[in-house]
């Protein structure tokens, strides 16, 4: 518990400080709020609200069904033009394309032109031209085979924008602003079937009337859409441009509730527009064909994107309604009474925004000063990245291991040669690839080639050599440890006359039996000194068994020790004594064998380097 | 220095508290393709929320994470023994690291809108490799493997890591260029 608490405490502080910062990011910051002060309409509320639903309310009046490529599309259009053409444009015009369908059946849609001209004496040839645009059709019935109708009268999609788009229009030919750049209003149809990926009515227009100089004089785009939900937002670009600051200050001055998307509003892996890796709820589907063909644009867009809901939300409070039925004038009124404040804002943003001294020159700026950000859009370049850190990291990580390799090699072990040190290590030449078994007694004095005659001349003065039966007899009483046994034998040596009593006893047993091979290798393998075993309890390991154990191999038991060369009468008596104590010799065998057997079972030999 | 190998949590609060992470790391990205689905599919705003986004975000990461890493682990158990253990227990909290590290960075976003989707793309392999390595020198200095032995266990776990992403970035790559 402890140790749960020592590692969650500090990753939930990481993680309590993080989701603070997260909510302080999604906090309203970016949505500018002014609807505390009084905004500064075009004109009176009361009066715009009394203006715009009645637009509204004619443009719908008996033309809930404007089915794309259909004829109620053709009398929507019709109307619109006969609307504008009241007001005063005398040039309003029907437009009409083709369209080919996926089943190579061609249809016919329309849109609606309408400029508001600059003064003649104004024109020349880089006269700019910015583009108030919105589409007026729908899809009550299923406009081709393969796609279905939906019923919907499309009073907030978009007849509310339709309605916006009449009132700028009739706005500025009541008003009759002196304005360096022409202001062309078009209505889009054709928008349920696209054209290289773009809506064919926008498509159209940009390809077949927008052309050449024309197309290079046009500065800016401004698309109404849902336009009397919850908010009013103005998009311009994800990147810093003139037109966005420019907009936040006609919003700012006239205190116009316009909101910005914010990191609320997510952002839908797809790339529509050039430059930009991801898309958002604001963009509108007609402005795209413009800002890829380098026309800066401006989305005013109704809409929620405020809260957790990440869908293109009309509100917080209501579903969405626009493409359903229930998308009626009479629902709208009730669902969003301040619809025609909310239109009422759109319009002062854009009317003001085109009227003001600083207009013409942010939207040029924008237009001539277009980002290339088109290296963001190609993602492959970035997953090459991704692979170069990825061979940088594991690269590093060989590099180390091979340093760590070689200043911390791994033991090889190597095969050594078994050697049998028959005269004891003093005569064997060490070799690094050899191990060797010294089967000679660890004591000086025993340690003789032939007993009682030093090696070397090393002869101990007052010491006779002891007969070798005698050595025999002497070691019976030998106990394991080294310094014991020397003592031991340094007691032997001061009593010369326990030798001389063995040695009569020993002569009573035959002489003549040779030696039992097996008995010699028990007794030569099992302890350090001859007879170090011979009355020794069977079940005590030896000083050669606790070394066997030590260097984990297996007791000397079952290797054949050398015989050893002994002159008649010492080689007789030790027979003799090797047979009294063949009892104690074969359980120690026993012992040795069944200490090997553990030894195989039990534990990992380890490698004798 | 703390041994973390000897601070271990329960296995299934070790899972949990990895996929949290993976969770707040990839929450992010997962709005953007959650949104997108909701459109294509008409899903509504029940499920298409910043709540489902942050525990769906973490599911395919999880998953994979649990599969590599189990399987690595009883390759690691072959080589070292029981210091496996004590090594898997060390990658899980490297992996929570790592990813509370990512979403507290992700609020670059924010400041940087526009190279939000580049970033992305590039900092969750950039980070998790770095914070494996500095594992792997902390383990190294914890001597929780034998230091003659360490060398292959180190590119064995960042290769585990180092392959998951590569594989990933190689699959962009050709899905990138090819639609």
């Amino acid at each position: 518990m402890k140790n749960i608490k020592r590692i969650t405490a500090p990753l939930a502080a990481i993680f309590a400080a993080a989701t603070v910062f997260m909510f302080a990011a999604c906090s309203d910051h970016g949505a500018p709020d002014y609807s505390v002060a009084d905004p500064q309409f075009v004109t009176e509320l009361s009066e715009f609200e009394r203006d715009y639903t009645d637009k509204l309310e004619r443009f719908m009046d008996g033309r809930e069904n404007r089915t794309t490529y259909s004829d109620n599309e053709e009398a929507a259009a019709k109307f619109l033009q006969e609307e504008l053409s009241a007001y005063g444009y005398t040039g309003a015009s029907i437009y009409d394309f083709d369209v080919k369908l996926s089943d190579k059946k061609t249809v016919s849609s329309r849109n609606v032109v309408a400029t508001y001209a600059v003064a003649d004496g104004k024109r020349t040839d880089s006269t700019k031209n910015v583009v108030i645009a919105t589409d007026y059709d729908n899809r009550f019935d299923a406009p081709y085979e393969g796609l279905s109708g939906t019923r919907s009268p499309g009073v907030l999609y978009n007849g509310t924008s339709v309605a916006a788009s009449l009132y700028i229009a009739d706005y500025l030919m009541q008003s009759k602003p002196e304005l360096d750049f022409d202001v062309t209003f078009v209505f889009f149809g054709g928008t349920t079937a696209n054209s290289d990926g773009y809506p064919e009515g926008s498509y159209k227009f940009l390809t077949n009337l927008l052309k050449g100089e024309k197309h290079n004089n046009t500065v800016l785009l401004v698309e109404l859409r849902r336009i009397g939900v919850d908010h009013v937002y103005a998009f311009s670009d994800v990147r810093k441009t003139k037109r966005e600051t420019f907009f936040d200050g006609i919003a700012r001055e006239n205190s116009l509730n316009v909101y910005k998307p914010t990191q609320k509003s997510p952002s839908l892996p797809v790339t529509t527009l050039d430059g930009v890796p991801f898309s958002q709820w604001v963009q509108g589907g007609h402005s795209v064909a413009f800002f890829n063909s380098g026309i800066p644009t401006l989305d005013i867009t109704g809409g929620n994107y405020e809260t957790i809901n990440m869908t293109d939300a009309e509100s917080s409070e209501f579903g969405n309604i626009c493409g359903t039925e229930d998308d009626t004038l009479a629902n709208l009124k009730r669902m969003y009474p301040d619809y025609a404040e909310k239109a009422a804002t759109a319009v002062s943003l854009v009317v003001k925004g085109i009227l003001d001294a600083d207009f013409i020159a942010a939207v040029e700026y924008d237009r001539d000063y277009f980002p290339n950000t088109s290296v963001l859009t190609k993602s492959w370049i970035w997953y090459l990245v991704v692979l170069g850190i990825v061979a940088i990291a594991y690269g590093a990580v060989c590099l180390a291991r091979m340093r760590l390799d070689k200043k911390y090699p791994v033991a090889v072990a190597r095969h050594k040669n078994v050697k049998m040190a028959v005269f004891g290590m003093d005569y064997e030449d060490r070799d690094e690839n050899s191990i060797y078994i010294d089967i000679r007694p660890s004591n000086s004095v025993d340690n003789e080639i032939f007993p009682g005659i030093p090696n070397n001349g090393t002869s101990k003065p007052n010491v006779a050599p002891p007969v070798f039966g005698d050595l025999i007899n002497n070691n019976a009483n030998t106990p394991n440890s080294t310094v014991e046994r020397e003592k031991v034998e340094t007691n032997a040596r001061e009593s010369g006359e326990n030798s001389t009593d063995r040695q009569s006893s020993s002569d009573e047993t035959p002489q003549s039996a040779p030696p039992d091979p097996s008995e010699v290798d028990s007794e030569q393998s099992a302890e350090p000194s001859p007879s170090a075993t011979d009355s020794k309890d069977p079940t005590e390991k030896t000083d050669a068994d606790n070394k066997d154990d030590k260097a984990g191999r297996a007791p000397t038991a079952a290797k054949p020790a050398p015989h050893k060369r002994t002159s008649a009468p010492t080689a007789g008596k030790s027979a003799s004594a090797r047979k009294t104590t063949s009892a104690p010799k074969s359980s120690a065998a026993k012992k040795s064998a069944s200490g090997s057997k553990k030894s195989d079972g039990g534990e990992t030999p380890k490698d004798p380097s | 220095m703390i041994d973390i190998a000897k601070k271990r949590l329960p296995q299934p609060a070790a899972l949990v508290l990895v996929f949290l992470s993976f969770c707040a790391a990839n929450w992010y990205s997962s709005r953007g393709v959650l949104a997108y689905y909701a459109e294509h599919y008409g899903w509504r705003g029940w499920f298409a929320n910043d709540v489902w986004a942050f525990f769906i975000g973490g599911i395919v990461p999880l998953l994979l994470y649990v599969f590599i890493s189990r399987t690595s682990r009883r390759a690691l158990q072959l080589r070292v023994g029981n210091a496996a253990s004590a090594l898997a227990c060390g990658i899980d909290l490297t992996v929570i690291a790592a990813n509370v590290t990512l979403f507290a960075l992700k609020f670059m976003y924010i400041a940087v809108p526009l190279a939000a989707p580049v970033i992305e793309i590039m900092i969750n392999p950039a980070v998790m490799l770095a914070f494996v390595g500095l594992y792997l020198v902390y383990a190294f200095k914890m001597n929780y493997v034998s230091k003659s032995l360490f060398g292959a266990v180190a590119v064995q776990i960042m290769g585990m890591f180092a392959a998951v992403y590569g594989i990933l970035a190689v699959v962009n790559i050709i899905t990138a260029v090819i639609l």
